[in-house]
């Protein structure tokens, strides 16, 4: 039951365009975010080289992924659970023999699970194109992208998590649609501004649920960071652990009440 | 995921794809000088690259200082040095190998995915800098990634026929169901 539920979902969010649409615009900003290789080193410099190129491209995409991501994580929750209550769906979805905690489930994974793999996908397949030469360079680039999977899906998380607040909270499609794209682009906005416009306080941005995915995945590949930078406040993992924290921020809340108060008006 | 949509997805991707790599992305000049060489000595650079097409490379070309800096600035940037070299390509074929007296600049071609090295021996009897520059015209369509463009020209013809066989799927199977009902 579960499955069938799972693949309703997927057919019925990801329509035609929504996933095409999805995929062009991610993959339009991802190759636009990565230089052509061109490279002048050293014998001896020349892998080290290669992986600080690698590294910073990784960066650059999953940067530059974040407001896509973000516009289609609110798109694709609000037309997942504010359209099927406006439709009266959620009704009929609720009556069926399956917890409240799988149907969440369903809705959550059937939003969370392919747009990660759409931006981790794009990802391997531009970085790959840019960079592939030798076997063992390949296989540099192959291990460093797959650092990225995990944080995307975190990262994903996040927004999913934030979209399903606002869309439960409004229960109605264009208004939730509408909220989470502005609010999701006001959060992103915030972490553009530099240190000349807002100050000190923009270098506390990296601790923001849009930055901290970046630093964590530059720091776990070792990407150099000014020494005074606050990017080096935490080890690795303490970035990894911010953004497990962002991830379930807003997503516990969302479930607690789907799964306890939430209610379907006739 | 029906085969309709799989050929958009390739043409979608084809034409993004297309759009970004039909033009140059390596206009201007890259110079990079790493150690000083003595007498005898041998710099090698290697070049990684992309296959993007023709330049014009110069070793020893001085760099361009500027006035007031203080003494001992560009006390190495020698000329008229004269150095061997010797130019491999990605596959580690000799593409340039003579004694030739510096700054030289000469023709070449990126024509592949790899890695190029550039070897100078100091033939000279004072220590000198030696630097390597790799200068593109200014986007000049030539220099545009070869194999990205290819594989976008792919990619969308791919996903133009599945496309256009997913139609002719669609329709021959509706014509055969409508064919049926009717008899």
């Amino acid at each position: 039951m579960i499955f069938t539920l799972l693949k309703a979902e997927l057919q019925k969010v990801w329509s035609r365009p929504i996933f095409e649409l999805t995929l062009g615009l991610v993959f339009l900003i991802s190759l636009n975010s990565v230089s052509t290789l061109f490279e002048i080193a050293t014998q001896s410099g020349l892998q080290s080289k290669f992986n600080t190129l690698v590294t910073e491209s990784l960066v650059n995409i999953m940067s530059f992924q974040m407001l896509p991501l973000v516009l289609f994580c609110g798109l694709i929750v609000s037309l997942s659970f504010a359209r099927d209550y406006e439709q009266g769906q959620m009704q009929t979805l609720l009556s069926l023999p399956v917890s409240r905690a799988s149907l969440f489930a369903v809705k959550f994974v059937a939003v969370v699970i392919p747009l990660t793999l759409v931006s981790w996908g794009v990802t391997v397949f531009v970085v790959l194109l840019n960079f592939y030469s030798t076997a063992a360079n390949n296989l540099v680039v192959i291990q460093s992208a797959a650092w990225a999977l995990p944080i995307t899906f975190l990262a994903v998380m996040f927004y999913a998590g934030l979209a399903v607040v606002i869309s439960l909270a409004l229960k109605r499609t264009i208004p939730s649609v509408l909220t989470t794209l502005i609010t999701g682009f006001f959060v992103w906005f915030i972490t553009r501004l530099r240190v000349e416009v807002i100050g000190d306080i923009a270098n506390y941005l990296v601790f923001t649920p849009y930055k901290a995915p970046t630093v964590a995945l530059g720091r776990v590949l070792g990407m150099k960071y000014p020494k005074a930078g606050l990017e080096n406040a935490l080890p690795a993992w303490g970035f990894l652990a911010l953004i497990v924290f962002y991830a379930l921020v807003f997503l516990v809340p969302a479930y607690l009440y789907f799964t306890r108060k939430f209610e379907v008006k006739e | 995921m029906n085969i309709t949509r799989v050929g958009l997805v390739s043409l979608i991707v084809g034409l993004i794809l297309f759009m970004n790599a039909s033009s140059s992305h390596v206009s201007g000049n890259l110079t990079c000088s790493f150690d000083i060489l003595d007498e005898n000595d041998t710099q090698s650079y290697v070049i990684l690259t992309a296959p993007v097409g023709p330049a014009n490379m110069a070793v020893g070309l001085p760099p361009t200082r500027h006035p007031g800096l203080p003494e001992g600035f560009g006390q190495y940037d020698l000329v008229d040095v004269p150095v061997h070299l010797k130019v491999t390509d990605a596959d580690n074929k000799t593409l340039v190998e003579q004694d030739v007296v510096t700054p030289y600049s000469f023709d070449a071609d990126f024509k592949e995915r790899g890695i190029y090295t550039v070897y100078v021996t100091n033939k000279g009897t004072e220590k000198t800098t030696m630097p390597l520059t790799v200068i593109f015209d200014f986007n000049n369509p030539q220099n545009r990634e070869a194999d990205k463009f290819m594989l976008s020209i792919v990619l969308t013809a791919v996903g133009a026929a599945i496309i256009v066989v997913g139609f002719v799927i669609n329709f021959v199977s509706k014509s055969l169901r409508c064919n049926r009902f009717l008899v």
